[in-house]
């Protein structure tokens, strides 16, 4: 049976599951396949965390270790929900693979369109501020990520409307 | 493209849930389908089609025609 909730109302709306759209990016946790994709994701995203964690109860040393290991962490925590949100995609239905791909274009598009203007604002900023942290701004990129997923839940709720 | 599920659905006293589950996609889906705003895949409209034993064309209507 499909994920995405069902109900007994012969001529019923859409109603799409706002709150785990907002929420998760996904249409609810009714399915295994969903369940699947939303357990498996907070476990790595806790995994990371709790390294993160001991790196940083050990003051992150020594320094070039603890580096390499956040890295590699980071990057196997984010390539593997990656991974499992592509699992996830395969098992909804067409309508709904077709709802988050139009979401993943416009949250692309968004990124695109905020690192533009982050360009053109750079130079700028040189002039304007100082800012002492600009080598953590490269570390920073894969959390990236946590900054899209909400911006996709979003286009993700926006296209809800439209169906 | 105009389509004539919700008639074929109520003849057969079906819930779009019943509908949904027959045709393997969500009930979303299939009030989409029913409201116009969604045009469904080659598959599920044969799909469609052949649960209710009709062709295509006596289920979707393009827009504009009768």
């Amino acid at each position: 049976m499909n994920p995405i909730h069902q109900s007994s109302s012969a001529n019923a709306e859409a109603k799409w599951p706002t709150r785990s759209m907002l929420l998760w990016g996904t249409f609810g946790t009714k399915s295994h396949a969903e369940r699947r994709y939303i357990v498996r994701s907070c476990i790595a995203a806790g995994a990371g965390l709790a390294i993160l964690l001991f790196a940083a109860a050990m003051h992150f040393r020594p320094r070039p270790i603890m580096v390499r290991i956040l890295m590699l962490a980071t990057g196997s925590v984010l390539t593997y929900m990656a991974w499992e949100f592509r699992r996830y995609l395969y098992q909804l239905d067409e309508l709904a693979r077709r709802m988050q791909m139009e979401a993943i274009t416009y949250t692309y598009l968004t990124g695109f369109v905020i690192a533009a203007w982050l360009g053109v604002l750079w130079p700028f900023s040189h002039f304007l501020v100082h800012w002492p942290y600009k080598p953590m701004v490269l570390f920073m990129i894969p959390f990236l990520y946590f900054v899209l997923e909400p911006i996709r839940a979003g286009w993700l709720y926006y296209l809800s409307r439209r169906y | 493209m105009k389509n004539c599920l919700r008639v074929l659905r109520a003849e057969r006293n079906l819930s779009q849930g019943d509908l949904a589950d027959k045709l393997d996609v969500s009930r979303q889906t299939v009030n989409a389908i029913e409201t116009g705003r969604y045009d469904p895949s080659l598959p599920l409209a044969f799909k469609i089609a052949a649960l209710f034993d009709r062709t295509i064309e006596d289920v979707f209507t393009p827009n504009g025609r009768k």
